[in-house]
């Protein structure tokens, strides 16, 4: 990636180095190509080359604006402007370095703090977590009443406020607040209400305390680790929680009234730990080596090596080593080739030994 | 215009045989995809600047089904006109 600026001069040199033509001739050429494509534009309004684009002209109608720096509204002339849109085939060879992503139907529930923490090893990871621990907390919920439903609160969303990004910020609260209120309840509640409410009252109240805690925990704890992985200091936050699970676990278990806060606490910070501990385990192995991003597979090692001769292709290597075509990139990652159609002669390949995520 | 007429027109500009023009706007087009492929942007004078920006990743709301869609990080090529060539338009492409 150099991101130059090039002007027709150095195209000129290109072509001069593609059909063996004077230079003088190529910088004329350069410049007629351009100029011609202005001309025709003024013509037919469209003009199509072929592998490299369109250029339109569109009429942009006359508009409302406020002028930036008075403040005053301002009338946006209607004026023509040039459009250009790149060739499909240009349009990848741009986009080649994000090529391999493609658009995902989030999940309803899937919180945006995951979109901070690079790796997407950390979603699966919470909430396996999480649920472990929320299973183990139901002691200490159906004891008290209707105090806990604040402590939760408040103390899931500094967690997540400061530290992931202002989404998940609208989606904490409403979801939190929903159980406490009698009014909007998920299906399973409604049905509970339609049974003769005296008693329904007393019946649903832990339930709703218990979802609302179970979804402050939640929060808290993707906020959690989703501030701690953004810096890359990883070994650091990783001690610290180490030291105080321990001296937390206790206090789950000794969970009174008054203890439900460092109890919901507590339970966090171990699921934290825990997922940061297998976060850092996987990267510690693979450090060593260059990975795919948003690969299946880590690259563990070297597997063995393979010159490059004339007739062999990446393609014919990867069913070699892998039996499967699919592995291209990570043999490209691994050698830092950029552009997989080519290849040195005589390159030696190191063949990456892989391990399924 | 299709690339046929503006082959056509630009070898009848350029003195060169249709047939010359066209091997030469290949390998023209080609010379900028690779310029492209590296970041690099392209300045021609009179003419526009190309250039490759890269547009984030962002959540899109499909408004009927409530469906969130993560779209993918991704490169494009972006062309400014310049300044003459905008005068130029205004003008209705007499000088």
């Amino acid at each position: 990636m150099s991101e130059k600026r090039m002007l027709v001069g150095d195209l000129a040199q290109g072509l001069v180095k593609r059909n063996n033509m004077p230079y003088r001739e190529a910088e004329e050429f350069v410049r007629a190509f351009f100029n011609e494509i202005g001309e025709n534009l003024f013509l037919e309004n469209i003009v199509k080359v072929k592998g490299f684009g369109t250029f339109k002209l569109v009429v942009v109608e006359a508009r409302e604006s406020v002028d930036v720096r008075t403040g005053e509204r301002i009338q946006i002339a209607p004026h023509t402007k040039v459009s250009f849109t790149p060739d499909p085939v240009l349009r990848d060879a741009v986009n080649k370095p994000f090529a391999e992503f493609e658009t995902v139907v989030l999940n309803e529930n899937t919180s945006l703090e995951a979109m901070e923490s690079y790796g997407d090893v950390t979603e699966p990871d919470t909430s396996s977590e999480t649920e472990q621990e929320s299973e183990s907390e139901p002691e200490p919920e159906p004891e008290p009443e209707s105090e806990p439903e604040p402590e939760p609160e408040p103390e899931s969303e500094p967690a997540s406020e400061p530290e992931s990004e202002p989404e998940s910020e609208p989606e904490v609260e409403p979801e939190v607040e929903t159980g406490p209120d009698p009014d909007p309840v998920p299906a399973m509640e409604q049905l509970m209400d339609s049974n003769p409410p005296v008693k329904t009252e007393k019946s649903f109240h832990p339930w709703r305390i218990f979802w609302g805690v179970l979804l402050g925990i939640l929060f808290f704890a993707a906020g959690y680790i989703a501030g701690y992985h953004r810096p890359v200091a990883l070994p650091a936050c990783c001690q610290s929680t180490t030291v105080d699970s321990p001296a937390a676990k206790p206090a789950a278990g000794a969970a009174s009234k008054s203890a439900v806060k460092p109890a919901g606490k507590s339970a966090a910070k171990p699921a934290a730990q825990d997922s940061t501990a297998a976060t850092k385990r996987k990267p510690s192995e693979t450090l060593a080596y260059p990975q795919l991003e948003g690969g299946d597979y880590y690259i563990v090692g070297i597997k063995g090596t393979e010159v490059m001769k004339p007739g062999k292709t990446l393609l014919n290597i990867s069913i070699k080593y892998y039996k499967s075509q699919d592995f291209v990139e990570y043999i490209c990652v691994m050698n830092g080739i950029k552009n997989p159609d080519v290849v040195p002669l005589d390159m030696e390949l190191k063949i990456p030994e892989l391990k399924q995520k | 215009m299709n690339n046929k007429a503006f082959i056509s027109n630009l070898a009848y500009v350029t003195d060169h045989s249709v047939r010359d023009t066209q091997v030469l706007v290949n390998s023209l087009v080609a010379e900028m995809t690779s310029l492209f492929e590296e970041d690099n942007s392209l300045v021609v004078p009179s003419f526009g600047t190309f250039e490759v920006k890269k547009k984030l990743e962002r959540v899109l709301l499909n408004p009927v089904t409530g469906q969130r869609m993560l779209v993918p990080p991704k490169l494009t090529l972006t062309f400014k006109s310049s300044n003459t060539l905008k005068e130029r338009i205004q003008k209705g492409g007499e000088e």
